[in-house]
């Protein structure tokens, strides 16, 4: 076995640190503007703390050792999410929290980070193909099936960020780009603009068969793909309006943002919108936000917490953090790129997909572009589970990153 | 075991669209969506403004004088509006059609899209009408509001008209917005920021349409108003009427205060005019009307008109005299019909043998005062400026020529010349005799109604100033009003208000004599160069313990006996007891009779 000795990626580390300590001064200026002081900040301030002496624990702990504990780990975080099922908390419609030691959490999180740790253990150990990485997602589809168990839509989402990370090892990208293709569709048709979509399924035939006219063995699949995706969409529309009842179907318009009521779910996304138009350029300055402040926003210090940042900071201080955010996910992934262990890179490309995912989900519903699926922004929300697992996810990059070694089992 | 090279380029690719698709949406909400952002501040959740209820007035007796009633303010939608007939919803809302545009300019600079106040308290008998029409038109809308309502039809110069207010207003007052009402005259001025309150603020949720539903937060947020303080006044609301309809029919001011606190027991301007007008839906041109008027009936006469004061201030010269020692109580010398130095001559009502000082304020000796007041001037060589400047300061202790500090608006000083008046219009070249006229109040000398009641005042209470005025009490705070002793001695007072006694007695006012009633009081004529002089009158009782000082002028009435002595003594007549004697009802008729101001 070689050893290489490597740096650790202190760039990371130093990413991870200007938003966890930025989350806590955004969470800590809210209070600022509402002239309400639960001890939110503090709260958060000691999650990190806590999290930092564990993820130096981690850091202490040699990579392979993490790596043979992993299936352990993986087995010990689904079975708290059965637990969480059968007997956890009910908080916010889902069923998703288990207390231990008078701290509450959701074991889905730490699911994340042991499924991250199992599918790069596995993976690593097979030869890369399409079939070693649909295989390996299911070490993902489990997880997400047990979040669904709970109701916790947002969370089952996520771990999408598997097959993402997998399409390093070859996970069929037209897999993917259907899966995400097909999750438009189902937006669109809920919204009821299913005319327009067969409309330009007609255009998109037309096209394909004007430019493949020459190649006449392609023309059976376009039709064939076209009559498909058509089935798909009328079958979709078909179980849309006349399976589910009118109080469901409503509950879904207004969750793609077809029906405005002002108080129900679209309310906070017109809100957020307002608050986030409301800072402009500039931002109304820290602990000035007029939305902030008189908390217009629900949520604002969890799933919303964007919000408070674009309207006190303004666009500056947002684009800042989603840059921050692009600079984490590009840089583990550039990093480990030239070390030699698989088990490194597939692992820093589930990372990396944890982050992407949570951003887009997170930030597509509070820009307005998404359904409300509340997920929390990456060390950024407040709460513990979050906080939590992903420094844990961090820190062991940061383990791993030490070193560039060749694994010879 | 394959090496795996690099990175995901389609991870890194998915990864690079998302964050820009998000970047490229943040910027077009946060850069490029103005329109949202004007939402954001006034659209989905709207603050709205609650206008608090203003301060109510109480009477002396603690009965309401001034309330509010509810009314409603029209509110437009400017991108709304859609009017067929300009024309006629402007006559509606008692508009021309310039004013109309005008104000819906106005609108439209505030908010296109949030409603705004086109026209505010209108008056409810009227809004009816104005309901039915314009609820078909979109883009009205209505809200509720206060307008004024008054238990006495004699408070204009008292109480004061309010308007609506004008662009300075609400440069000058962030409490203002367009389409509020301020007050602009009276108590309804000077005690605008008390009676105003405080704004509330409400948050609503408004549709798209403009419509609200329901209060944000369960109106956790919102800000009650608070409402205007109470005024509890001095004002006998009864008095107040009686001596309104004396002054019927003449242009001049009756002012009446408690001697001892200085607080007004009624105060008339007249001719006045209707508050209630100021409510309708005619306001505007009512307000023009008043204005062209000839008799000014907006001038507050009782604390603006300054005439000489006449022989009402013969009392004073008296203790001026005295003060200076130029006379004494029993100083006198012989009237021949008039007063006369060099070429000067100062005429007198007939002539008087050896007038004693209280004879001279009985018979109102012109010659008398001439004397005296020369004599205090000429008391040293050259000195008379010096005993200007004394005679000056004496007066200004008493209230004249200076603000007394009534608490309605539109008061004047009026004048008490000093030697720089007279440098300014003689050089220094002038004598004693070229000031000769302050000694029986003519000349430079101005006073105002309130002026000669304060003054008046003093005599009765044993020599002290009293600044004059209506409030007594703020909510539960009583005001501090000014109270000073004047140094002058008490027998020197007994010794002059004996003589104002002899003037209704046996006088120059016999004519006010009240059956059962012991009184003081000094008639006087203001000259006046354009016309017929005024008519003055100041008084006080009873004798023994004064309740009312009171001080009448009625415009072009000739002498004070004339008019205002016997409207003073119906006055005293009607505070003291009620009633008016059965054996005065002839001159209560005639003195009710109007002036004639054709010529
Ligand atoms: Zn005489």
């Amino acid at each position: 076995m070689v050893v290489n000795r490597q740096r650790m990626d202190w760039i990371v580390f130093a990413i991870y640190l200007i938003l966890a300590i930025w989350s806590i001064l955004t969470l800590y200026f809210i209070e600022v503007s509402s002239g309400e002081f639960t001890g939110v900040w503090q709260r958060q301030a000691i999650w990190l703390a806590i999290s930092l002496v564990i993820g130096f624990i981690v850091l202490m702990i040699d990579s392979q050792l993490i790596l043979s504990f992993a299936p352990l780990f993986y087995a010990v975080a689904l079975l708290l999410m059965i637990a969480a099922i059968i007997q956890g908390q009910v908080v916010r419609n889902i069923h998703a929290w288990v207390v231990i030691g008078g701290f509450r959490f959701q074991p889905v999180e730490l699911a994340k980070v042991a499924t991250a740790l199992m599918v790069a253990r596995w993976t690593a150990r097979r030869k890369p193909s399409a079939i070693t990485a649909i295989k390996g997602s299911i070490w993902a589809v489990i997880p997400a099936v047990l979040a669904l168990a709970q109701k916790d839509w947002g969370s089952a989402m996520t771990f999408a960020a598997i097959p993402l990370a997998l399409t390093y090892v070859g996970f069929p990208v037209f897999l993917i780009i259907a899966g995400i293709g097909l999750y438009i569709v189902l937006l669109v048709v809920i919204a009821g603009y299913i005319k327009l979509l067969l409309i330009l399924y007609g255009i998109a035939l037309v096209v394909l068969l004007i430019v493949f006219r020459k190649q006449r063995e392609y023309i059976k699949y376009i039709i064939g793909v076209v009559l498909v995706v058509t089935g798909m969409t009328l079958s979709m529309e078909w179980a849309f309006t006349r399976v589910l009842k009118p109080y469901q179907q409503q509950r879904l318009k207004v969750l793609v943002g077809q029906e405005r009521d002002p108080r129900g779910a679209a309310y906070n996304v017109i809100q957020a919108e307002n608050a986030i138009a409301y800072g402009g350029f500039t931002g109304t300055g820290l602990g000035k936000g007029f939305f902030t402040s008189f908390k217009f926003v629900p949520e604002q210090k969890t799933d919303f917490i964007f919000c408070a940042v674009a309207e006190e900071t303004g666009f500056i201080g947002s684009t800042v953090l989603l840059f921050l955010y692009g600079l984490l996910i590009t840089r583990m992934l550039l990093y480990v790129s030239r070390h030699r262990s698989p088990v490194i890179k597939i692992y820093a490309h589930s990372v990396a997909g944890f982050f992407i995912i949570h951003l887009l989900i997170n930030l597509g519903m509070v820009l307005g572009l998404l359904p409300v699926i509340g997920i929390p922004l990456p060390l950024f929300s407040y709460g513990g589970s979050q906080m939590l697992s992903f420094s844990l996810m961090v820190f062991i990059y940061l383990n791993f990153s030490r070193e560039r070694y060749t694994l010879l089992h | 075991m394959n090496k795996l090279e690099g990175y995901s380029k389609f991870f890194v690719g998915f990864s690079i669209i998302v964050l820009l698709v998000l970047w490229v949406r943040l910027a077009y909400i946060q850069l490029y969506a103005s329109a949202l952002k004007e939402r954001a501040e006034q659209y989905i959740v709207e603050k709205k403004v609650v206008k608090p209820p203003r301060g109510l007035i109480y009477d002396r007796y603690g009965n309401i004088l001034v309330a509010n009633e509810p009314a409603y303010d029209i509110m437009v939608v400017p991108a709304r509006l859609k009017i067929e007939d300009t024309g006629f919803v402007a006559s509606l809302l008692g508009l021309t059609i310039e004013e109309f545009k005008q104000r819906l300019e106005r609108a439209r600079q505030y908010s296109r899209v949030i409603a705004s106040p086109i026209v505010s308290a209108v008056h409810p008998d009227h809004f009816q009408r104005v309901q039915t029409y314009l609820s078909l038109i979109p883009g009205f809308s209505f809200r509720k509001g206060f307008i004024r309502k008054y238990y006495n039809k004699h408070l204009a110069h008292v109480v004061g008209y309010m308007t609506e207010v004008s662009r300075e207003d609400i440069e000058q007052d962030s409490f203002y917005m367009p389409a509020d009402f301020i007050g602009r005259t009276g108590l309804e001025h000077f005690y605008e920021k008390e009676l105003r309150g405080q704004k509330g603020m409400r948050y609503v949720l408004v549709d798209a349409f403009g419509r609200e539903r329901g209060s944000y937060a369960d109106g956790k947020y919102d800000v009650q108003p608070v409402p205007g303080k109470s005024l509890h006044i001095s004002l006998d609301p009864d008095l107040q009427s009686f001596a309104s309809m004396l002054m019927a029919g003449k242009r001049g001011a009756i002012v009446a205060i408690e001697p001892a606190t200085g607080e007004i027991l009624a105060f008339v301007s007249s001719p006045e005019f209707y508050l209630d007008s100021f409510w309708h839906r005619n306001r505007s041109s009512y307000y023009l009307n008043l204005l062209k008027r000839p008799d000014k009936p907006l001038f507050n006469r009782g604390v603006s008109a300054a005439y000489p004061p006449g022989s009402t201030i013969k009392p004073l010269q008296t203790l001026f005299g005295f003060k200076m020692k130029t006379i004494s109580y029993y100083s006198s010398w012989y009237c021949p019909g008039a007063w006369i130095r060099g070429s000067l001559t100062v005429k007198c009502h007939g002539s008087h043998f050896l007038p004693s000082p209280q004879e001279a304020i009985q018979y109102s000796c012109n010659s008398f005062y001439c004397e005296l007041f020369y004599k205090a001037l000429s008391r040293y060589p050259k000195g008379h400026r010096l005993a200007l400047m004394q005679w000056n300061n004496f007066l200004k202790e008493f209230g004249f020529g200076r603000l007394t500090g009534i608490d309605i608006r539109g008061e004047k000083p009026g004048l008490v010349p000093d030697t720089s008046t007279y440098d300014k219009m003689y050089g220094k070249w002038w004598k004693p005799t070229t000031i000769i006229s302050l000694a029986i109040g003519q000349g430079e000398w101005l006073a105002t109604p309130v002026q000669l009641a304060v003054y008046v005042s003093a005599i009765a209470n044993g020599g002290w100033f009293v600044q004059p005025h209506f409030v007594r009490q703020i909510d539960n705070e009583k005001p501090q009003w000014e109270k000073y002793k004047i140094d002058i001695p008490k027998a020197d007072l007994e010794h002059v208000i004996t003589g104002m006694k002899k003037v209704i007695e046996s006088g120059t006012a016999r004519i006010a004599k009240i059956p059962d009633v012991e009184w003081a009081g000094k008639t006087g004529t203001a000259q006046n160069p354009h016309g017929e002089d005024h008519s003055l009158f100041m008084g006080f009782a009873p004798l023994d313990s004064p309740r009312i000082a009171v001080a009448v002028m009625v415009e072009n009435g000739g002498f004070g006996s004339q008019w205002a002595a016997p409207i003073a003594s119906f006055v005293v007549e009607y505070y003291l007891k009620r009633t008016i004697d059965s054996s005065r009802l002839w001159l209560l008729n005639r003195v009710k009779q109007p002036i004639n101001y054709e010529q």
